[in-house]
């Protein structure tokens, strides 16, 4: 359009809106706002894209160093990781860069972390020292003083990666932080640093420990040498059902029979997520002792901790059990009678031998077919 | 005359009263979507998935995939689903009596044999034929159900009767899943401490024109056809903003059919998929709340931003008008036996926000705009249109349609960014400004003929004729 266009299509434009009643005046606004947010969004996705290939291609290059780097490490043809050489050059291209450093420090540190998960010995010793030798936990640290939890968070978990409890003072500040996502980023961290101690925050907790969490805080332990156990008697009387929960996962977990009496009093807890993980615990720990106990317990409660004790108590069973069993294998619930089914066929071949005795004189077709199902499952 | 002049101006303030009120809900909605996204993303941002794959602390899970004549692909499709990276899961791929070789193809290639299996007759179905289980060590996951046709919600339903695990996630069997699907699905359910989580919902993504490598999509590709490239932008929209609002207000009536992660026990409690509506997603979804509401239980139910399930959408114009006839039946039926919820403060954001959103701008939206086509194209014939107020009013609408899908656009960049190829910005750009010009009145007409098929009480699906993944660049 040229400029005497232009003129005219203002002109209208101005005209078209100076005649409109109000009404439709506000109609245009608003139609004028949402058009200049639209060029607005157009010309940010154009610069975003060309921002975006820039960094992309500068992260791509400082990944594939890095891979170079670890390459030279594990063929043992770098050995020391003084401040000297080609590491020095390369780390400190990046730490140093002009331009987004912390960008590039932040790729650094995600390589690092990523690839220290990977190896062990001194592969991993070496790549540490990398971290702790261009002073990157302070990088790390730092992050700590962020006003976003989500980057304190990240810092925390960089530490921990990389087995700096050198900071277990600055993380322990955030164990019993208000956010959760925080609390239990630092909680996991700690547990990673310092071992069982670290979970003496479960002592007089308040806020309930997700499942999630439970989850982190096991896979980190197990993968840990635990030469003691701490005292799960205190845990267990908690008036916090997620720790007495978590409390019974790690009994298992680690086997610690010594548990057995106290895992017992928590077949009768108030909570029922507590009775049916009381349950499974006994099954792990094959407490025999505890069988006449849950059977008082059985006829109580709900349906759910009934198909538990079927299904955790596969493995202790005996031949004397077996009337209980086929009393439950006969109820018109189906997933109690299948799980007593199974219950009966796990102890060997005298329990395939009483199935196959009772399959005889059942006129009733639903349990049979419950028997036929259960023994193809286990065949 | 005057009752002209009258209906003229009612027309015109009605008009303009529901254009200002969707506009501020989409706003809304806009809002809320980014703040859950971002959320979202600053939670997970530094989660290792990995743990809860191999944990033995995770729950189990059954994989329920309805297949009616699937023979092209199932195989491929199963091994796909029994590739998903989650160790104590189940996969239980439902025949629904299909009429083609898919039962012959699943027995050969996955060596299965009948077994004995006393299903749990929870939910009523059409009879099973019988039950297979792999002699392969390999397969032991996998459970090939063979039944009478039922339909989908039926063959889901069996599935749920069969499912072993506490949680079941209902997935389209020709949909590709991310192998890491259902470790990401699954991490709201083990998070939250205060309610109960009850369902899942992924975000859908288009696998159209994208390269398929074993049940895999190896490379994102934006759409070659126009009629799936429109699409595209409409379901960024839809997922990107629209379900993760409705996330973040805990008022979801929809988590889609092609991937959903669900309580079972839940589920049962609700009487399963109905068999008698075409659109058994959200009415699933819509029983599970008022179930928890009359419970009186704390639940939620949750989306998640992050593109885990591609599915392949209509090609052409005849089967997307197919599909919309029926999605538009589908909630129509929804809407009207849960029509105690409007605005009933007893269903809490689902009767006061919820349903009435759906209602008013979801069911209602096509029907209003087609009256006031109607009724402009009336006014215009007896010269009663104020033209300027009509040109004002295309503009703001237009201008906010553009925005509002630029809006998706910048957000899809923001958080996963997955058309990357430098020529699709400027594809998505044409299909965007385009969009409320030719397709979107497709849209309404297709939805206004689902509107009276359910009058006349047609009840069929239709034929949906997919192109199949081996069709596509490889």
């Amino acid at each position: 359009m040229n400029t005497a266009t232009n003129l005219l299509f203002i002109k209208f434009i101005s005209e078209f809106y100076d005649t409109s009643p109000g009404v439709l005046k506000v109609i245009l606004l608003f139609g004028w706002i949402f058009t200049i947010l639209s060029v607005g969004f157009i010309v940010f996705l154009l610069f975003r894209r060309i921002y975006i290939s820039w960094k992309r291609k500068k992260a791509t290059q400082l990944r594939n160093e890095i891979e170079k780097l670890v390459n030279s490490i594990m063929q043992g043809r770098i050995k020391s990781f003084a401040f000297e050489g080609e590491t020095n050059r390369l780390i400190k291209s990046y730490t140093n860069h002009r331009f987004l450093k912390n960008e590039h420090r932040n790729i650094l540190i995600n390589e690092l972390i990523s690839i220290y998960k990977t190896l062990s010995g001194k592969a991993a010793m070496n790549l540490r020292e990398i971290y702790l030798l261009h002073d990157l936990p302070e990088y790390s640290l730092k992050k700590l003083n962020s006003w976003r939890w989500y980057i304190k968070a990240k810092g925390i978990q960089e530490l921990a990666d990389m087995d700096y409890a050198d900071a277990n003072e600055d993380i322990k500040r955030y164990s019993n932080h208000s956010k959760d996502l925080l609390r239990t980023e630092a909680q996991t961290a700690l547990v990673k640093l310092a071992n069982f101690d670290a979970l003496r925050f479960l002592d007089d907790t308040t806020y309930p420990i997700s499942e999630w969490q439970q989850l982190k805080f096991l896979h980190i332990l197990s993968n840990k040498e635990v030469s003691n156990l701490p005292d799960f008697s205190k845990w267990l009387k908690s008036s916090n059902d997620t720790v007495v929960i978590f409390s019974l996962k790690l009994i298992r977990h680690f086997q610690s029979m010594k548990d057995s009496k106290n895992v017992e009093i928590a077949l009768t807890h108030r909570s029922l997520k507590v009775r049916i993980q009381a349950v499974e615990t006994i099954g792990t720990l094959h407490d025999e002792n505890a069988i006449s106990l849950i059977k008082t317990q059985y006829y109580r409660d709900a349906k759910e901790f009934k198909i538990q004790v079927l299904k955790c108590l596969m493995g202790i069973f005996k031949p004397k059990d077996f009337s209980f069993l086929e009393l439950q294998l006969l109820s018109e619930d189906y997933d109690i009678s299948l799980a007593a089914a199974k219950a009966i066929v796990s102890v060997g071949d005298k329990g395939r031998e009483f199935i196959g005795e009772i399959f005889t004189t059942y006129a009733d077709n639903a349990a049979r077919d419950i028997i036929k199902h259960a023994l193809a499952e286990t065949n | 005359m005057e009752i002209i002049e009258f209906l003229s101006e009612f027309f015109k303030n009605g008009l303009l009263i529901y254009t200002a009120a969707l506009i501020f809900a989409y706003i809304g909605l806009a809002i809320f979507s980014i703040y859950e996204t971002r959320t979202y993303l600053q939670r997970n941002s530094f989660v290792d998935y990995s743990i809860i794959s191999e944990s033995p602390l995770a729950p189990t899970i059954s994989v329920i995939a309805p297949a009616y004549n699937e023979g092209a692909t199932i195989i491929q499709n199963v091994h796909s689903l029994l590739s998903l990276h989650y160790k104590k899961c189940e996969v239980i791929i439902v025949n629904d009596g299909s009429t083609d070789d898919s039962l012959q193809l699943l027995r050969k290639a996955f060596e299965l044999e009948k077994i004995d299996f006393k299903i749990n007759p929870q939910l009523k179905t059409q009879p099973h034929k019988a039950i297979y289980k792999s002699t392969n060590p390999k397969y032991a996951k996998l459970i090939v159900v063979d039944k009478e046709n039922g339909g989908k919600s039926d063959a889901l339903n069996l599935g749920i009767n069969i499912a072993s695990h506490k949680l079941i996630a209902c997935v389209d069997v020709d949909c590709i899943l991310e192998k890491d699907s259902l470790v990401r699905m699954v991490k709201p359910f083990l998070e939250e401490t205060e309610s109960r989580v009850i369902a899942v919902g992924g975000v859908l993504r288009i696998a159209n024109s994208c390269e398929v490598k074993d049940g895999e999509i190896v490379k994102v590709n934006l759409p070659e056809s126009f009629v799936p490239r429109i699409q595209t932008v409409e379901y960024l929209r839809a997922f990107l903003l629209g379900r993760m609002a409705w996330s973040r207000l805990n008022g979801l009536l929809l988590i889609s059919g092609a991937f959903g992660l669900f309580d079972k026990d839940t589920v049962i409690a609700c009487g399963g998929y109905d068999i008698t509506t075409v659109g058994e997603d959200m009415e699933l979804v819509v029983k599970m709340r008022i179930y928890m509401h009359q419970q009186k239980e704390k639940y939620k139910m949750v989306y998640i931003p992050e593109p885990l399930c591609w599915t392949e959408i209509p090609e052409s114009l005849k089967i997307l008008g197919i599909q919309r006839n029926r999605w538009t039946r589908g909630t129509a039926e929804t809407l009207t036996r849960h029509k105690q919820l409007f605005l009933n403060p007893k269903y809490k954001l689902l009767g006061l926000l919820s349903y009435p959103y759906w209602l008013v701008f979801e069911w209602a939206a096509p029907i209003i705009e087609f009256v006031g086509f109607l009724n402009f194209l009336i006014l215009a014939f007896l010269g009663y249109v104020y033209w300027k107020f009509f040109w004002g009013l295309l503009f703001l609408v237009y201008s906010f349609s553009i925005v509002y899908s630029l809006y998706a656009i910048v957000v899809e960049e923001l958080t996963y960014h997955q058309y990357k190829n430098k020529w699709d910005l400027g594809k998505i750009l044409v299909a965007i400004f385009i969009e409320p010009i030719f397709f979107h009145p497709y849209l309404v007409l297709a939805a206004i003929r689902g509107n009276f098929d359910l009058i006349v009480g047609k009840k069929s699906w239709g034929e949906m004729k997919r192109k199949g993944f081996h069709a596509t660049r490889t």
